[in-house]
């Protein structure tokens, strides 16, 4: 190739060597890898899982498609599967205060072994408590107990009885009430023989009646009094018995769990309140009439007014005394690592089920559910920040946690009075968690800026890459990292030029010659594909060819709207010139994104010149299609033409720019240097072949600066104008600073490398434009002046004969007047 | 061993007509659920009477007498018309109960309303077997003495419970030396049979005695069911035997009426303290 500019086929593409790996497939990577690369990442997650002290939480920040689970996974398994687990967490009730139930810590295992033996007791304390109430001794007692109060009454009345007989009367009881009769040979006297009576005896018996009256009124008044003393009685001797049958069946349990104090204490506070409650336990039919001292079940424990309770253990009154493991360690082997995908407010922070029971919701400590900050204390917790963000009070309940460094469950619902029913306020369990959160980095920046907590709880930033080296290890590092892909997702093993294939596709996705794409999602999708195209074709093992058909057919399935510009193109509805020469026009380059799918498209860009006060309007910025940054490269010509050719005399000249046939907006400098060609060829009156695009941004010294998306806006030109037809004149411009971006398709490459189209890197203005109009730039003399028939020259004279016109026009212009006519 | 007067082992036994006395109380409900299931078990017929008590209908006509109200330990007059129509309302709960009692059980049944004085009208019913409630302790009730004046009286079998008490499947009978307390044996094995139950007897005397009695009562019942005995000594006094059955969960307790220890106020007691029906025999 004789022009030095132009780039030979083999710039365009870096290859990955199949033969350089040492493996014939996958199957023989003996170490493949979840992760490649991430050094600032991953030194920054090992320093936030070691760093102890409150705050050093970790952000996993980076974008989407990088996979930051992974690797913090990686980090915590490591570090938890030396840290010994925590200890389980139960809750039981609390004596004192019932809507307080109590938390309970216990060493691994010890929960569930606990919550096993104290229900054991439980089924056995209503058989060991009836067998006691039904014994011989109880009822001796009881009776002796209820046969000393009858008697006392009983000989009351009987004594008042006795008294009646002495003056010929008898108590005899009525549906109502007593009366006090006269008898007369057990039988009450008839009214005739009692009218028969003569008046003195009759008045005898009035008084007799009378005062035996008043005697049976007192005795009855005493009689509430003598009930109550009899209850208290029976109700000591019910807590004296149930506490030497208690005693014996809860000693076992205190000496197994004497280390434990708070279990000790449990047990104790639990079998104070059996004795307390005996009768209640033993429900309304045992041991005698129930009536005697309240049945009724405890207020608020479930059951108590609902349906058939399920188990014994479920009935209300042997609810209160279980123990509820909330949270079992007793078969972990380590710290735990959780990953709550759906990080709720109740998912976190525990939630408390209710149930219905007669249409009222009611709850007690059984019904306490852990969330994920009770069963990752002690280890870590993994949450994904924007699902946490977007459940509504997660957030803020996770911040709240970590800064008392307590768990405390609350239910949003009752903050808000959503619900209004009885409710409990567990004992809070103090926290100590590792938690890492993965996200984007405008997340963490957003957090950073507007959450005032977060610095303080998260103040590890573990910054993830998009990209890593090509160069050095990077490419077998990569291979070992498709290795494990596909050993995760069992799929066919992938040949060393299939892995070649892959790579050199990562570097495409990454934009970039010399990085590779850490975008693990994009990864994923074409390893998978590929296997599935492999699997089509019958085949065992994946080679080049099936992951160039996933990258084909994905292209295809995606390019709908590229194939309907292009074809535009070609039908001429858009036009653009891919052969000859014109005056201020050239083709510039553009790249549309949609969805994962880029793809460039040439735009022809026009300028026109006329006599004016030095001013470049950009018809696009004047319609305000046109974004910041175009706008400011636009400017950017302006610098560059007064500069170069205006340094003595005005620039008399007024010149206007235009995307044609663009509707939308535009943004990017990247079309800078083709603007600043359309203007040079407009006031140079210099025709540019149109068989060549260009793209690169241009700063003040006509220096081309390297823009993004190179390789689609090549590939852009290259597709229009192979539907026309090669025609071996045509090629692109690209900045130089982009050729190590270059990774162009193989069939541009070898389009490239027969002649057929070009690729010319230019590190200037001046290198693009002799391209471009065929004739050489031309240096000022020493007289100041170019040389005749060049670029410069060309340009140079119609400024200055501009000049002169505006002289003449615009008297006072020029002269530094401020007269604007 | 004893010779049974001639009369005695000539009378009929069999039990057709079970008297039940209803006075719709706690103790009487009692009484019936136990008449019915001895009814059940006899194939007898169950008689229930409810007696207007003719000392309380005389009440109202006394001038000198006022009622002292239960709950108010006020006095009052005492109105015919209201204890009248609380004895009527009385009576028709009470059918009521026998109604659905006997119903229940399927037993024939009949019901009677007499006035006259509760003892007596008992004892001019008749039937093979009196039923009656005890009433406990409750000293609300006052003292009763219709027991004490049926169990002096009557020559039919009577069966006393207090309220709370339930006829068991268990039979205890006491064997004491006294007159009847062959018959006890007979009629407690007889019962323990029909039900497929054991029977224990608790002997006064030495076993070999009550064994050959044993052998004697079972002798008539050839070609029954196997039935199951056992022996055990008879605690002394009421008390005792009272602490005793209860302690064995003895489900039904039948004394022969002569027995030595067991006078009417003492058996009243029995009956109390021993938490089971005690069937009279004799």
């Amino acid at each position: 190739v004789a022009d030095p500019l132009e780039l030979p086929a083999d710039a365009l593409h870096r290859w990955t060597d199949p033969e350089a790996f040492d493996f014939e497939t996958t199957a023989e990577v003996a170490d493949p890898l979840d992760v490649v690369g991430q050094e600032r990442a991953s030194r920054a997650v090992a320093f936030g899982i070691g760093m102890r002290g409150d705050g050093f939480n970790i952000f996993a920040l980076g974008p989407d498609d990088v996979d930051k689970r992974t690797l913090v996974c990686r980090h915590l398994d490591e570090r938890a599967a030396a840290e010994p687990p925590p200890p389980d967490l139960c809750y039981v009730h609390d004596f004192d205060q019932p809507h307080k139930p109590r938390s309970l810590r216990l060493p691994p295992g010890t929960g569930r072994r606990l919550s096993r033996d104290v229900d054991a007791l439980l089924q056995e304390l209503r058989p060991a408590l009836e067998a006691a109430f039904e014994s011989e001794e109880y009822q001796t007692r009881r009776q002796a107990v209820h046969e000393e109060a009858g008697e006392s009454q009983q000989e009351q009345f009987e004594a008042l009885g006795e008294r009646a007989r002495e003056r010929g009367l008898a108590l005899i009881r009525t549906p109502m009430g007593f009366v006090f009769a006269p008898m007369k040979d057990g039988e009450v006297v008839p009214p005739a023989e009692l009218e028969a009576i003569p008046e003195e005896e009759q008045q005898r018996l009035r008084l007799a009646i009378e005062e035996l009256q008043k005697e049976l009124q007192q005795i009855l008044r005493r009689m509430p009094r003598h009930q109550r003393e009899l209850r208290e009685r029976v109700r000591e001797l019910h807590r004296e018995v149930a506490r030497l049958t208690v005693h014996d069946l809860f000693e076992p349990l205190r000496q197994e769990y004497a280390d434990l104090e708070a279990v000790v204490a449990h047990l104790d506070a639990v079998e104070a309140d059996v004795i307390e409650n005996v009768r209640r336990l033993l429900g309304p039919q045992g041991g005698g009439d129930g009536a005697e001292d309240g049945g009724a079940p405890a207020p608020g424990f479930l059951g108590g007014t609902g349906g058939p309770p399920s188990t014994a253990l479920d009935r209300p009154e042997l609810r209160r005394y279980r123990v509820h493991v909330v949270v079992d360690h007793g078969d972990s082997k380590h710290a735990p690592v959780v990953y709550q995908d759906l990080p709720t407010h109740p998912n976190l922070v525990g939630r408390i089920e209710y149930l219905p029971v007669l249409g009222a919701l009611v709850t007690d400590f059984n019904l306490i559910k852990a969330g994920a900050l009770h069963e990752a204390n002690g280890g870590y917790l993994i949450l994904d920040a924007v699902r946490l963000l977007t459940q509504p009070f997660a957030w803020e309940g996770l911040k709240r946690s970590l800064q008392a460094g307590e768990v405390r469950i609350e239910s949003p619902r009752e903050a808000l009075g959503l619900l209004s029913t009885v409710t409990l306020d567990p004992q809070p369990v103090p926290l100590e968690i590792k938690v890492v959160l993965l996200g984007s980095p405008l997340l963490y920046y957003l957090l950073s800026a507007y959450d005032p907590d977060f610095g303080d709880l998260f103040r590890v930033e573990a910054d993830f890459d998009d990209r890593l080296e090509r160069g050095g290890d990077g490419e077998r590092l990569y291979a070992r990292l498709v290795a494990g892909l596909v050993r995760r997702h069992r799929l066919r093993p992938f040949d060393r030029s299939a892995v070649a294939r892959v790579i050199e596709r990562s570097a495409r996705l990454a934009g970039d010659a010399e990085r590779l794409s850490a975008l693990g999602r994009a990864l994923e999708e074409l390893v998978r594909e590929a296997d599935h195209w492999a699997a089509e074709a019958g085949d065992e093992v994946v080679s080049g060819r099936h992951v160039e058909r996933a990258v084909g057919e994905w292209t295809y399935r995606s390019s709908r709207i590229r194939d309907r510009i292009h074809e535009e193109i070609e039908r001429g509805t858009i036009f653009i010139d891919t052969g000859g020469a014109k005056v201020g026009q050239i083709n510039g380059l553009s790249v549309l994104q949609l969805g994962d799918f880029a793809f460039g498209r040439p735009s022809r860009i026009t300028a026109r010149v006329r006599l004016g006060k030095g001013e470049v309007v950009d018809i696009e910025r004047e319609v305000e299609l046109a974004g910041p940054l175009h706008s400011k490269g636009v400017l950017i010509l302006s610098g560059f033409l007064g500069a170069r050719y205006a340094t003595d005399r005005p620039l008399a000249l007024a010149a206007s720019l235009v995307f044609e046939q663009s509707y939308g907006g535009v943004e990017g400098d990247s079309a800078s240097s083709a603007e600043l060609y359309a203007l040079l060829s407009a006031i140079g009156e210099i025709p540019l072949r149109q068989a060549v695009a260009v793209t690169g941004s241009v700063n003040q010294h006509g220096e081309v600066q390297p823009i993004g998306g190179v390789n689609e806006k090549v590939e852009g030109f290259f597709d229009v104008c192979r539907r026309r037809g090669l025609t071996g004149e045509q090629g692109v411009l690209i900045p130089r600073a982009n050729v190590k971006h270059l990774m162009l398709r193989p069939d541009l490459v070898e389009a490239v490398r027969e002649g057929r189209f070009h690729v010319w890197a230019v590190a200037t203005v001046d290198e693009g434009m002799e391209i471009l109009s065929g004739l050489s730039m031309g240096e000022r003399d020493a007289e100041g002046r170019f040389p005749e028939g060049t670029v410069n020259r060309l340009v140079d004279d119609r400024l200055a004969e501009l000049a002169e016109r505006a002289k003449e026009l615009l008297p006072g212009n020029g002269e530094g007047g401020g007269e604007d006519a | 061993v004893r010779q049974e007067p001639a009369a005695e082992r000539g009378r009929d036994r069999t039990i057709r007509r079970i008297l039940v006395a209803l006075d719709a109380s706690a103790d009487s409900a009692a009484a019936l659920e136990a008449a019915t299931a001895l009814a059940a078990l006899f194939g007898a017929e169950l008689q229930g009477l409810y007696v207007e008590d003719l000392n309380l209908v005389r009440l109202p006509e006394l001038s000198l007498v006022t009622e002292i109200d239960l709950l108010t330990g006020e006095p009052r007059r005492l109105l015919p018309s209201e204890l009248e129509g609380h004895l009527r309302r009385q009576a028709a709960r009470a059918r009521r109960s026998l109604e659905r009692v006997a119903g229940r059980a399927r037993v024939r049944w009949s019901f009677r309303v007499v006035r006259g004085r509760v003892g007596a009208e008992l004892l001019a019913a008749g039937g093979d077997l009196l039923t009656l409630g005890v009433r406990g302790h409750s000293p609300r009730r006052g003292p009763g003495s219709t027991a004490r004046e049926l169990l002096e009286a009557t020559r039919a079998s009577v069966l006393l419970l207090r309220r709370g008490s339930r006829l068991g499947r268990t039979v205890h009978a006491v064997f004491d030396g006294s007159r009847d307390d062959r018959e006890a044996v007979r009629v407690a094995a007889e019962l323990a049979r029909r039900q497929g139950a054991p029977l224990t007897v608790l002997a006064k005397s030495a076993a070999a005695e009550v064994q050959t009695v044993l052998e004697e009562v079972l002798a008539d019942a050839e070609g029954r069911p196997h039935l199951e005995v056992q022996i055990a000594p008879l605690p002394d006094g009421p008390a005792e035997l009272a602490a005793a059955v209860r302690r064995q969960g003895c489900g039904l307790l039948v004394l022969p009426r002569a027995g030595e220890a067991l006078d009417p106020e003492a058996l009243i007691q029995l009956v109390r303290r021993a938490h089971c029906p005690v069937l009279v025999v004799g």
